[in-house]
């Protein structure tokens, strides 16, 4: 049994999730272990990505058609299922993305500025 | 859950690369083979759980899963032999009890008749404040046929007996005098030949007739050379042009169709004179066929504004404002359809009860089940989908249920059958066909849905950690499971109330209505029909001297005691009535009250039981050339002379003879059901037989032996006068009697089955519930037991417990009838349907069955021993 705590982190991210994904594939397709990594890195490894928890994400976008999937090969010649944003995606990012800022700017407010 | 075309396996190499990826990564940031594998499965995290959720999304988990919760469901139930028969035989019967009505309905109600557009046929009366819907008068039937631009076709028939002669024995069958248009309306070709037509059948030429196909069969074997031939009915010689397809039964019953002699049918009694411009009698049927671009609303609003025409031009004459447009469905199934939306109603609330037990069952197992499904979802399994399994569970015993139900279905459809209109449904059986199997396919699932959901959440619905931790206790348990099985058992107990209440005020009605006098007695009384040759006894005293002969010749049998001739036997359908006029007296605005009329012979109130209450019955005397007389009943008498004596007043009678002839009162008559034993009697006035002998009689034979000994006899004597006779519908009075409640009855019987059978379904909730709340609390009841209770003290708090329930259930049920009853008010007779004895009586019934079904695990529960009980666990 997950603790309380636990579920409400999960939560958390399931949004934020599919968010970050598109953001990634914005910058063209990627592959799921590519996308775990990029996502660590841009945030400065703040956000420690569950690799396994990205493939619900993953599915879950895919079958809303915002990103669509196909086998290639790595840069290093390795077989991988590439993820890529589709049009619909691109929307959906652009929606997302403004609505994350509009919270985070109100959330910002709400908790005033910063104690130093 | 559909349409994904992944497989699971191309997910797993999905997986099986992205670690491999972080693993060559980690490698080029300078970890060791080992490491960066090791690292790269802990970044991923769990990596079955991911494959599984995955799975689970997929449809390949849902058909997998269902395959092997149907495999499960099978070896659960054949695990439990008792528990899966109770629940099956449960289900059967509410579903086999819904199946079977439905069918009904399908039958009666939602399949069309045969005929092409049969929506568009439609019978057509008129409506009267007086005398409700009434048929029309000729003059008004061509009127509507003329001013009437709602129908493509407008046509009258009237069902009449035919007496067909020929080289065979005489026999009576049932035809109909139509006009051409009939078969037009009907919208039904000849199978063989032609039906009749306005050009070829207009009145005054070629007299032809239609056969039915069961009389082409059964008189003529099948012979196609009848056409064109010649067949005697009535002793007139028609021609035969064609045969009907064996579907075709319209009117009812009737089984050839011979044209009218006048744009109108003949009027029966006097086939000699021409209707047409006749407004005051009402003597046959109209039907019509809609045109297409028209609808029934429209139609209707039409044959108002006509109405309402007819009755400025002609006033008094023309009663009726409304006319009284039905589909022909709904004019064969008449009072019939409350009746068996009734019973829908009925067996509905019995499948709800079989549900609630069902559940009831099923939580009782779920309860003892809770380790097993704590154990399973320790093991992973997730909430939905223990749901699904309790729920495949739940579909499996429905479709048990649901088969054995259509067994049951299909043994019920004769005897059911019975309750539609005889005549109209005779030649149609009840079908199992695809829309009755769709309702029961509904109904099982429906009824999965009440009785499975509830007790899957339930059992599903509560923390794994602290079932294990309980169990362990092994405390009592579930106090939530059995708050829900109370609640099922009130509910069930509530609905049976309602059922019984039903069935009780329909019982009470019942025998309320076998008590009322029927104003004459039936016992040791035969009776039997003739219709008299018009050809061969044409005019009034021919069929005088008949009837006077074969009174004789019956009189004269052995055994027989009084023998007398009626125009219209009690209890039978039909009536015939006159306009009466009252000497001295001024008619109310908008006419008198128009009698009930019959013709009898002397010996009628005497060979029938009817009680002569004042003045003297007819004797052979009251013929043509005496003093014309008439007796009439004491509503009748009550109705004109209420302080005055009725005797020795003179009254004229439509057609008593002579039109407009001054009649004296010389008998007063007790009042008989002439309509059905839940009518009251109308006024009714009777006329000597010589001096109106009508065509058509009923004879009623008061024997001393019984009347099936005699019957054979007495055949014998009538065919001994004319041995071209047909005798039909002979059957001892009682018989009328019986048939005449016999829907009723039925509709009784089958409210009571079912209210039993309720009845039974919650005695065995109220078991189970007792029993299971005795099971749990063996240990309590023990320590109970050791401190010094008593078992009577036990006794009572068990049984005061189902006590409790039964209480809440009756008087939640008696609130509930009193708003359903209400549908029931029309059928009811002589009693309220608020009838405080059949509420009081149905409670009490209820609360000791309560009592009784809980004595038995009481009395387990109070004769346990003690120690035994503490050592259970």
């Amino acid at each position: 049994m997950p603790t309380q705590a636990e579920k409400e982190r999960l939560s958390l991210l399931q949004g934020t999730l599919d968010v970050l994904i598109l953001r990634t594939l914005l910058f063209g397709p990627q592959h799921g272990q590519g996308i775990a990594r990029s996502i660590q890195e841009s945030s400065r490894d703040e956000l420690l990505v569950e690799h396994g928890a990205l493939y619900p994400a993953l599915q879950r976008l895919e079958t809303k058609c915002w990103i669509a999937a196909e086998w290639g090969t790595s840069d290093h010649n390795r077989r991988a299922r590439f993820y890529r944003l589709t049009k619909a995606g691109r929307r959906e990012l652009i929606k997302e993305t403004s609505r994350w800022r509009r919270l985070a700017a109100a959330i910002g407010h709400v908790l005033g500025p910063e104690e130093v | 859950m559909f349409g994904r075309k992944r497989r699971p396996d191309d997910f797993a190499a999905e997986i099986r690369a992205h670690v491999a990826l972080e693993a060559a990564r980690l490698r080029r940031e300078g970890l060791s083979e080992a490491a960066a594998e090791q690292a790269a499965h802990r970044a991923f995290g769990n990596r079955a759980a991911a494959e599984e959720r995955f799975y689970e999304s997929g449809r390949w988990l849902w058909w997998d899963a269902a395959a092997k919760d149907l495999a499960y469901a099978l070896r659960t139930l054949r695990r439990n032999p008792v528990f899966t028969a109770a629940a099956a035989l449960t289900l059967a019967l509410g579903i086999g009890a819904n199946t079977a009505i439905f069918s009904l309905i399908d039958t009666a109600l939602l399949r069309p008749l045969p005929y092409p557009h049969a929506e568009r046929i439609v019978a057509l009366y008129a409506r009267s404040a007086r005398s409700g819907n009434e048929a029309l008068s000729p003059a008004t039937f061509l009127d509507y046929r003329r001013q009437d631009s709602s129908f493509e076709h407008l046509a009258a028939y009237r069902e009449t007996a035919f007496n067909l002669t020929g080289p065979d024995r005489p026999e009576r069958i049932d035809g109909a005098t139509v006009t051409p248009a009939f078969f037009a309306v009907m919208g039904v070709p000849a199978q063989l030949g032609r039906t009749l037509t306005a050009a070829q059948d207009a009145p005054g030429g070629a007299r032809s007739v239609v056969l039915g196909y069961a009389l082409w069969q059964r008189r003529f074997g099948g012979d196609a050379e009848m056409l064109g031939r010649t067949v005697e009915i009535d002793g007139e010689p028609l021609i035969v042009v064609g045969v009907m397809p064996p579907y075709f039964r319209y009117p009812p019953a009737c089984e050839a169709w011979r044209p009218a002699r006048y744009v109108v049918p003949e009027q029966p009694l006097r086939p000699e004179v021409n209707q047409s411009d006749t407004r005051d009698a009402h003597y046959f049927s109209t039907i019509g066929r809609l045109k297409a671009a028209t609808t029934l609303a429209r139609a209707q609003a039409q044959g108002d504004t006509i109405a309402a025409r007819l009755k400025r031009l002609y006033g008094d004459d023309e009663e009726m404002a409304r006319a009284a447009l039905f589909t022909l469905q709904d004019d064969l199934i008449g009072e019939t359809r409350p009746a068996l939306l009734l019973l829908l109603g009925a067996v509905a609330l019995l499948l709800l009860i079989a549900c609630a037990n069902v559940a009831n069952i099923l939580l009782a197992r779920g309860a003892s089940r809770r380790k097993e499904i704590a154990i399973r979802g320790a093991l992973g399994a997730g909430r939905a989908r223990l749901v699904r399994q309790f729920l495949t569970e739940g579909l499996t015993l429905g479709a048990l249920g649901g088969v054995l139900g259509m067994v049951v279905a299909y043994l019920a459809r004769t005897p059911l059958h019975a309750l539609l209109p005889a005549n109209a449904y005779a030649g149609t059986a009840l079908q199992l066909n695809a829309r009755v199997l769709a309702f029961t396919a509904l109904a099982t699932v429906g009824s999965t849905v009440l009785f499975g959901l509830f007790p899957a959440l339930q059992a599903t619905g509560f923390d794994l950690n602290a079932v294990l931790k309980e169990a362990a206790r092994g405390s009592g348990a579930g106090v939530g499971a059995r708050r829900t099985r109370s609640v099922l058992v009130v509910a069930e107990v509530a609905l049976a109330g309602v059922l019984l209440i039903g069935a009780g005020l329909l019982l009470r009605s019942f025998s309320r209505l076998l008590a009322v006098p029927e104003g004459f007695a039936a016992d040791h009384v035969l009776s039997l029909q003739l219709s008299l040759s018009r050809a061969r006894y044409p005019d009034d005293a021919g069929r005088a001297r008949l009837v006077r002969q074969l009174l004789e010749r019956i009189d004269a049998v052995p055994g027989v005691a009084y023998t007398a001739a009626i125009s219209r036997l009690p209890l039978n359908p039909g009536n015939s009535t006159r306009g009466l006029d009252v000497k001295g007296r001024v008619a109310p605005p908008g006419g008198d009250l128009g009698p009930d009329y019959l013709v009898a012979s002397p010996d009628y109130f005497r060979a029938l039981g009817i009680r002569l209450v004042q003045g003297r019955a007819f004797t052979e005397r009251d013929g043509v050339d005496s003093l014309p007389v008439v007796i009439v009943n004491q509503a009748l008498a009550r109705h004109f002379w209420p302080r005055q004596d009725a005797i020795g007043q003179w009254v004229t009678v439509g057609a008593c003879g002579k039109e407009n002839e001054w009649c004296q009162v010389v008998g007063v008559v007790d009042d008989v059901r002439q309509h059905g034993l839940d009518q009251t009697p109308r006024p009714a006035v009777y006329v000597p037989y010589a001096r109106d002998p009508w065509p058509f009689m009923a004879f009623v034979v008061r024997t001393r032996t019984g009347p099936a000994a005699t019957a054979p006899a007495i055949e014998l004597a009538v065919h001994s006068v004319d041995k071209e006779q047909p005798v039909f519908n002979m059957r001892p009075m009682q018989d009328v009697v019986t048939q005449s409640l016999s829907p009723r009855r039925l509709r009784m019987m089958l409210l009571g089955t079912f209210a039993f059978l309720a009845l039974c379904l919650a005695a065995v909730g109220i078991y189970g519930v007792t029993a299971y709340a005795v099971a749990q609390r063996t240990q309590e009841i023990g320590i109970r037991m050791a401190l010094g209770a008593k078992r009577g003290d036990v006794l009572r708090v068990v049984v005061g417990e189902a006590l409790r329930l039964a209480v809440a259930g009756v008087a939640a049920g008696a609130v509930l009838s009193f708003a359903v009853t209400r549908f029931l008010a029309t059928m009811l007779y002589g009693i309220q349907r608020t009838d405080a004895a059949t509420y009081a009586g149905v409670g009490a019934l209820l609360v000791v069955t309560a009592v009784l079904s809980s004595l038995i695990p009481a009395w387990r529960a109070a004769r346990a021993d003690p120690l035994a009980s503490l050592r259970v666990q």
